[in-house]
């Protein structure tokens, strides 16, 4: 972070010193020029900035093939984000050697942050990873767990042995299974179109994310709560 | 499920009914764990999304 602030302040100093700014022309030339960044030194970062993205990227990638919670669709809207924000970064990482004039190598530099990698590629991909293993569970295995439950408490009741605590402990299930699969659904489709909303909106549709899947947790823990108490209630 | 097996809750009733359900859960907290690890991730990333500006 310090780092990009200071490439910020650099340019904007640069700038300064290439419109000719008085601060410089009244202060001893030789310490002011020294302070000045050079345009090279500038690029340099950039080309680092750059390269760090990359790297996040490739990385995110490899996550997002192997990741074994993540749908096929969620997979290949990702893995398409990133090879679009690769690209994006390889073609501006071409152009900036090229820039010869400050105010380009600005635009440069500031066209780097707009490919969102950080703010919007990354938790992205972590957030569907999760909304997706909840959703995983809920298509294969809930409906399992509810169906086991609910065969052991009729046989029991065809035994002439009712467990009540046992059908209310399976109501709860019910009500904290279908919260947690409603809000993991919820965070998913809030997740999915944020690649072409702009940067407020998306940050925001992160937040709300984040609130769902946290709360998508707790139903979720809730539910395994309930599945103890079923089984405590058939083992009484 | 050793543990469940051993403690057969089912005992008296039809066999393994009860059982069933544990191993149908099983591996619940393990997804809870991994919810976990995916809600830590992604703090994290949004804490360091304002790298980008």
């Amino acid at each position: 972070l310090a780092r990009r602030a200071s490439v910020g302040l650099a340019i904007a100093f640069f700038l300064m010193a290439a419109g000719g700014a008085q601060v410089l022309a009244a202060t001893p030339a030789s310490p002011a020029r020294t302070a000045t960044p050079q345009i090279s030194d500038l690029t340099a970062t950039a080309h680092h900035d750059i390269a760090t993205r990359l790297e996040g990227l490739a990385g995110l990638s490899r996550e997002i093939a192997d990741s074994r919670s993540l749908d096929s669709a969620d997979r290949a809207l990702l893995l398409q984000e990133v090879k679009s924000a690769r690209e994006g970064l390889q073609k501006l990482d071409a152009r900036l050697d090229k820039d010869t004039e400050p105010q380009a190598l600005k635009a440069d530099v500031e066209a780097i942050a707009g490919f969102r990698v950080y703010s919007l590629i990354v938790p992205q991909a972590h957030g569907l990873m999760a909304a997706d293993r909840v959703l995983f569970y809920c298509t294969t295995r809930f409906p399992a767990i509810e169906r086991h439950i609910q065969d052991t408490i009729d046989k029991r009741s065809a035994l002439g042995r009712p467990s009540p605590a046992a059908a209310s402990a399976l109501a709860d299930f019910k009500t904290h299974s279908g919260q947690a699969c409603r809000l993991a659904k919820s965070a998913q489709d809030g997740l999915r179109p944020l690649g072409s909303a702009p940067s407020p909106r998306a940050e925001a549709g992160l937040r709300v994310a984040l609130a769902q899947l946290k709360e998508t947790r707790a139903a979720l823990a809730a539910a395994a709560a309930d599945v103890r108490a079923v089984i405590q209630a058939l083992q009484a | 499920m050793a543990a469940a097996a051993a403690h057969d809750p089912a005992a008296g009733y039809p066999a393994g009914t009860s059982t069933a359900v544990a191993v149908a859960a099983s591996d619940l907290p393990a997804t809870l764990s991994a919810l976990d690890a995916d809600l830590s991730r992604l703090d994290a990333d949004l804490a360091r999304g304002a790298g980008d500006r």
